[in-house]
């Protein structure tokens, strides 16, 4: 099980049309940069995992595996947060359990906060990474994102490269091994490898590209102003009624979360306040 | 009927090469008839093919001089949006003519071009994988189609754009012999459709019934020959022979008898042509078993196992099992062939034998020693390998360091590293190249080349994956006579081929793969004995091989000449005596 990888299926998220799933992901990043508290990324990352299991029929296996590279990227985060966060000068320092240093308890709670932030913002970019094909984001991007068919399609011949070239570099490593050099261990070796390899590597690739772009030439690709589409991306009733219901629900979840005095102080200068804590 | 291609005069110079790829090139190609293109390497081809839709010079510039009309349509002005309906090309990579990721988008992206109404698309996909017998791949993604279906697909994708004219730029280049059957298997049937052909090939045997007609160029790129081919190849042959052309075996055995004056007629392009030119001359003057060649030389006996495979099972990070619990052994002094359909594991078993994969341990030996134990160093001296493509293996800016690269990896004597290399580039012609750059060689040069590389370390088993992949006729012969002549002073030579006639021509043994196992383990002679495990492994034998099998299916003769020379020497009692 991968992370970052499509799931195929048949729901209601997968139906949507790719950019009504991309493009809630910018505004609800800076929204997550602006608070402070750790209620709101908690409420949000709920929302996206009942988004994933129920509009999106995902099992709770794939979620969770979705969720696996964060969780590193999580505790590396919450440590060397309130390890090194300065908290203020008249609290207690409160030793953990499990460390050595003291921790005020402005600073764990600033990185429980920090930690949820980046949970939130992750765990919603799957609700469209998990369930739109890359190759229909592109298709929508160039369909109603007005992206060129050139750039567009361009990118998806080049996403097709991505496993020939990792057969090429198994070439290249191949004819390495014949000659009697192995791959050597550590770093050093790895920079070495890496730099003897990329220069045919892009030679070859430079030389495939031209010739898929001539294949792609020779079926009239550009050939006309205007050209069709097979999979048609339309923004559809669907599209309006998820936006609409998503910008409700957050509107909601942040206004009931101001009433019951949870909502912490907005910080428009990202970590360059002090926030208050939750009292 | 006037001609649907009409080529005149037609002069192509790329800009950044000093002398033209195309020569005043004219020929004419009437509704219905299939052309067969030929030419040496380097002779314009694949720029006659660009040429034919337009591509050149509206997608490639350069000195263009000429004209090219294609069904009333002239390819210098014409809009390529109409030309690319009309001349629908296939290219030579499988890998290189897609940018989607399933089958059925990959067709409609051509279609989509055309801006074609979206409610049309579906049937026209649907039609077109028909045709090509693919329509229950529809929905596949293109990672799981073989070379060969990948191909045809490519095919099918031109297809749903209905063009009257199909180009073939060396399609069967990288598929096995049942993939290239397949390929052909279509094109018999787009003949048969009425639609015009125009294919640049080197697979001739199973090719020529649908060939009309012949155009040979010219390493200038000048048109040599233009024709009929029976006419082509009676009157030009020596020619061909000379340029080291790819031609029909059934045609090189006539030429090889009208040398000895005794001229077939017809003069034989297919298998049942000469069938029925030989069966009467072979009636009238019956061959006995006893006669004609004596059995293929004693082969020497059998060396020490040099490399020893047993029980391997391999399986790729995250595959299924390549190969299954394969016993095989490589004896000292063999001329051994590995063959099988794509995808048989015959390159991964070949890439395990020289250490590029580890094997798992206790599987594979090198003389008494477990492969897997071994560093690198040491199993490039005593195995060398060749890789298909051989710019795979370049690592170097110079044919001399290419070649000096092995020796100066065991930090020999710089006096002996220049002993040796130039003895090995004299020995393969290519000491006057050894300042050129590996990349700027020819195809024969740069396959010599790598050939030198694995072999300036004189290991005792040289393994090739495909030798003759992209080689002409006559560098796939000079360097198989290489290999032959090393066999003979005692080398080991492991060969991966998909050619038939090479196992027939020089193999002491053959190994069969099929799934990943075993088949067969024999001398060619035997295997070709055997037509159902052949089709078993989706094999085709040798053209020669088939026609003196249905030659011996006739009458009292021997069966079994799998090469020109046993042949003539088998027909030799029915030709010494002159017919008055």
């Amino acid at each position: 099980m991968r992370a970052f990888v499509y799931h195929p299926g048949d729901s209601f998220l997968h139906r949507l049309n790719p950019l009504t799933k991309f493009l809630p992901n910018l505004p609800l990043v800076v929204v997550l940069s602006l608070v402070t508290d750790p209620a709101t990324p908690a409420a949000v990352t709920l929302l996206a995992l009942g988004l994933l299991w129920g509009a999106g029929r995902l099992p709770w296996r794939v979620i969770w595996a979705a969720l696996q590279p964060v969780g590193i990227v999580l505790v590396g985060l919450f440590w060397t947060t309130a390890l090194f966060y300065q908290g203020q000068a008249h609290e207690t320092p409160l030793v953990l359990p499990l460390v050595g240093p003291t921790v005020s308890v402005s600073a764990l709670w600033y990185a429980v906060s920090i930690a949820l932030r980046v949970l939130a913002i992750y765990t919603f970019s799957q609700v469209f990474i998990l369930t739109t094909d890359p190759v229909d984001f592109v298709r929508a991007l160039v369909q109603q994102g007005r992206l060129s068919p050139r750039l567009g399609y361009g990118v998806l011949a080049g996403y097709r490269f991505i496993p020939l070239l990792e057969s090429e570099l198994q070439n290249l490593r191949a004819a390495y091994r014949v000659r009697g050099i192995g791959e050597g261990r550590g770093p050093l070796a790895r920079a070495r490898q890496v730099w003897r390899t990329a220069i045919p590597l892009l030679a070859l690739a430079v030389r495939r590209a031209e010739r898929v772009a001539l294949a792609m030439e020779a079926r009239a690709f550009g050939a006309l102003p205007t050209r069709t589409y097979y999979r048609q991306f339309r923004f559809q009733l669907a599209d309006l009624l998820f936006l609409a219901g998503l910008t409700v629900a957050l509107a909601g979840l942040l206004g009931g979360l101001a009433a019951l005095g949870w909502l912490g102080q907005l910080n428009p200068w990202y970590g360059s306040r002090i926030p208050t804590g939750g009292s | 009927m006037p001609p649907i291609l009409r080529v005149e005069g037609l002069t192509f110079r790329y800009p950044t090469r000093r002398r033209p790829a195309l020569q005043g090139v004219s020929f004419a190609v009437e509704p219905g008839e299939t052309l067969l293109v030929l030419g040496p390497s380097g002779s314009g081809k694949s720029t006659l093919a660009l040429a034919l839709n337009g591509l050149i010079p509206q997608a490639i510039a350069g000195d263009f001089a000429g004209r090219v009309t294609v069904a009333g349509l002239e390819t210098r002005t014409a809009p390529l949006s109409r030309l690319t309906q009309r001349v629908g090309l296939v290219f030579q990579d499988p890998e290189a003519q897609f940018c989607l990721l399933t089958v059925a988008d990959e067709v409609a992206f051509g279609l989509e071009n055309l801006a074609v109404p979206p409610a049309e698309m579906d049937a026209r996909i649907d039609r077109a994988l028909q045709q090509v017998g693919l329509l229950a791949y529809r929905q596949a993604r293109l990672d799981r189609l073989s070379g060969g279906q990948k191909q045809r697909l490519a095919l099918a994708c031109v297809l749903a754009m209905e063009p009257e004219i199909l180009v073939f730029d060396e399609p069967t280049a990288h598929l096995d012999p049942a993939g290239a059957l397949a390929l052909f298997a279509d094109l018999a049937r787009l003949k048969a459709t009425g639609r015009t052909l125009v294919i640049i090939e080197h697979r001739l045997d199973a090719l020529m019934p649908l060939v009309d007609r012949v155009l040979v160029l010219a390493p200038t790129g000048q048109v040599l020959a233009w024709g009929e081919p029976r006419a082509v190849f009676r009157d030009h042959w020596s020619t061909l022979q000379r340029l080291g052309l790819w031609l029909p075996q059934v045609s090189a055995l006539g030429a090889a008898l009208a040398e000895r004056g005794r001229l077939l007629t017809p003069f034989p392009l297919t298998v049942a042509e000469a069938e029925a030119a030989l069966a009467p001359l072979l009636r009238a003057r019956p061959v006995s078993p006893t006669d004609g060649p004596a059995r293929p030389p004693a082969l020497r006996p059998a060396g020490e196992p040099v490399i020893t495979v047993r029980r391997l099972t391999y399986a790729y990070p995250g595959g299924a099992p390549v190969l299954s619990a394969l016993d095989l052994t490589v004896r000292a002094g063999d001329f051994l062939a590995i063959v099988g359909a794509n995808g048989a594991g015959k390159s991964t078993l070949a890439r395990l034998m020289a250490g590029l994969l580890v094997p798992p341990p206790g599987t594979v030996f090198l003389g008494g020693d477990d492969l897997a134990r071994l560093a690198p160093r040491q199993i490039a001296r005593r195995v060398g390998y060749v890789f298909q493509n051989p710019e795979h293996q370049f690592l170097t800016a110079t044919v001399f360091d290419e070649v000096a690269f092995g020796l100066r990896q065991l930090r020999l004597p710089r006096a002996e590293v220049e002993r040796r290399t130039w003895a090995l580039l004299e020995r393969l012609g290519l000491a006057p190249l050894a300042r050129a750059h590996p990349f700027a060689l020819s195809q024969g040069e740069k396959r010599r080349l790598s050939v030198a590389t694995a072999l300036v370390l004189e290991p005792e088993v040289l393994i090739l994956d495909e030798p003759t992949f992209g080689q002409d006729y006559g560098q796939s012969e000079r360097l198989l006579g290489e290999l032959q002549a090393l066999n003979q002073q005692g080398r080991t030579v492991v060969v991966i081929t998909h050619d038939m006639g090479i196992v027939a021509a020089y193999a002491r043994r053959v190994a069969v793969l099929a799934g990943g196992r075993l088949l067969f383990d024999g001398p060619p002679a035997a295997l070709f004995a055997q037509p159902d495990r052949l089709r078993q492994a989706a094999l085709v034998p040798p053209p020669l091989v088939e026609l003196s099998q249905r030659l011996a299916a006739t009458g009292p003769w021997p069966p079994v000449c799998a090469t020109i020379d046993q042949f003539l020497a088998w027909l030799e009692p029915a030709l010494s005596e002159r017919v008055p």
